[in-house]
């Protein structure tokens, strides 16, 4: 029988076999291995006449389907009578799983097409405006929010690379002081307010890596505005009144 | 005073209605992010139960829906919001055609549904239960912060573990993450039995 498929379409080796073993009005429970695996194998050549690359786990597949029908040749039983797990088994529970993520993700897709007809009143309009702190509700910062807040100021137009060489004249350590000492004086300070005063990088990196250690050591928190996205690093013994502040309305 | 009741279930009390709707609505209009019914309890100063709440906001959606009110409160990401009806859209699709995005490829759908089943959870156990690839979508979703990096692994390598957001939430109108689906075979997610695979390997 020739496949009437259009490769292209195929997430990866499970989706196809899930259509394969569909087309074939099988349960999935009990595949025709010898026959599911030509098919499989009839799809990688009409990809290859297609000049199409085929992807590794494609050929993987491929690999462990023929390992399955070898070993669906050898006896049930192993000397002492005991039974042997039907080889098919291990492959069948990836495909059931599969297709259960495959269902959620329909799912998904159902409710994102929902939720694009609805809208809701956006809650950062005041982003530009320098905002009130205790306006903000903040959230954990990630490792990404970090990476991608140190790239932006990496990337700022008034970083200078100097190759003048200068020796070095603060450690991280040095640093980690300077940036407690000026908490002790303002208890909320912006990150950016932070890492802009840096002129040359390798002041920024000493300063981020200070950062880094100071919330390791659990001596500041960093919290980023959920509208705003812009990055906070809080004296702890602040952060609790902070917190009250904003959870108690009205006060 | 509100009469307390032993098991906490609130009947409907109309004089309730009339006397706090617009201060439910007040809140969650003005609140700066999904408003739970727990902030509205606070917010009272405790003049209401928080099933008393949970009842006044289904009245009031179903007065919303009674005299044709453009929007409605929807529970989404643990907390109330106001949200358009679905039949404004034609005309906020026009208005607001700047900031409406790309639809999530399929791939990227697949990876959010076993991130959303099974975080935290490495790429390479994504990869192994859809059987490619992820890098691609990884990204995808992590520049669309519908996930994010929640750890490391005690696995070999100590590789990242991805675990849904709560724009995630928000994107597909999900209230909490308990809400999503069930699948069938569940006893494959049990924390349970999460816990001993970790053991096992460690």
């Amino acid at each position: 029988m020739a496949i009437q498929i259009k490769v292209q379409d195929f997430e990866g080796p499970l989706d196809l076999l899930l259509f394969l073993i569909r087309q074939s009005e099988v349960e999935i429970t009990d595949i025709p291995i010898a026959s599911i695996t030509r098919q499989y194998l009839e799809a990688l050549e009409a990809m290859q006449q297609l000049d199409l690359e085929i992807a590794g786990e494609f050929i993987l597949m491929a690999a462990t389907l023929i390992q399955i029908k070898a070993r669906m040749l050898l006896p049930r039983e192993s000397y002492d009578g005991e039974e042997i797990e039907d080889p098919r088994k291990e492959l069948v529970d990836r495909l059931l799983e599969y297709q259960q993520f495959r269902e959620i993700a329909d799912t998904f897709s159902r409710l994102e097409q929902e939720q694009r007809h609805h809208f809701y009143r956006r809650q950062d309009d005041f982003a530009s405006v320098d905002p009130d702190i205790r306006d903000l509700t903040l959230q954990d910062v990630s490792l990404i929010d970090i990476a991608r807040a140190f790239g932006g100021i990496m990337r700022r137009d008034t970083v200078r690379s100097w190759h003048r060489l200068d020796p070095i004249k603060i450690t991280v350590e040095e640093q980690m002081e300077l940036i407690s000492d000026r908490l002790m004086h303002n208890p909320v300070i912006s990150w950016d307010e932070l890492l802009a005063e840096q002129s040359q990088r390798i002041y920024l990196v000493i300063t981020f890596l200070a950062i880094l250690e100071l919330m390791k050591a659990q001596r500041i928190i960093v919290r980023q505005g959920a509208d705003s996205g812009r990055i906070w690093v809080f004296r702890p013994d602040h952060f609790g009144n902070w917190m009250q502040m904003y959870y108690q309305p009205g006060v | 005073m509100i009469e307390q009741k032993k098991d906490g279930a609130a009947l409907f009390e109309w004089h309730l209605f009339e006397d706090y709707r617009d201060v439910l609505e007040a809140l969650i209009f003005g609140a700066d992010a999904p408003l739970s019914a727990e902030k509205i309890v606070t917010a009272l100063a405790g003049k209401l139960e928080i099933a008393q709440v949970e009842s006044l906001v289904e009245t009031l959606n179903r007065q919303y829906q009674e005299t044709g009110n453009a929007f409605e409160i929807t529970t989404v990401a643990g907390g109330y919001r106001f949200r358009t009806r679905s039949a404004y859209s034609p005309y906020l699709r026009r208005l607001l055609k700047a900031r409406i995005r790309q639809k999530l490829s399929y791939p990227a759908l697949e990876t959010l549904a076993v991130i959303s089943y099974k975080q935290p959870v490495t790429k390479a156990e994504i990869e192994s239960l859809r059987g490619v690839a992820v890098d691609g979508s990884l990204r995808t979703l992590l520049s669309r912060d519908l996930i994010r990096i929640s750890g490391r692994a005690k696995a070999p390598g100590r590789p990242l573990l991805y675990a849904t957001t709560d724009s995630f939430l928000v994107y597909f109108g999900i209230d909490t993450i308990t809400d999503l689906p069930q699948l069938k075979e569940i006893e494959l997610l049990l924390p349970e039995e999460r816990e001993e695979e970790a053991t096992a390997t460690e």
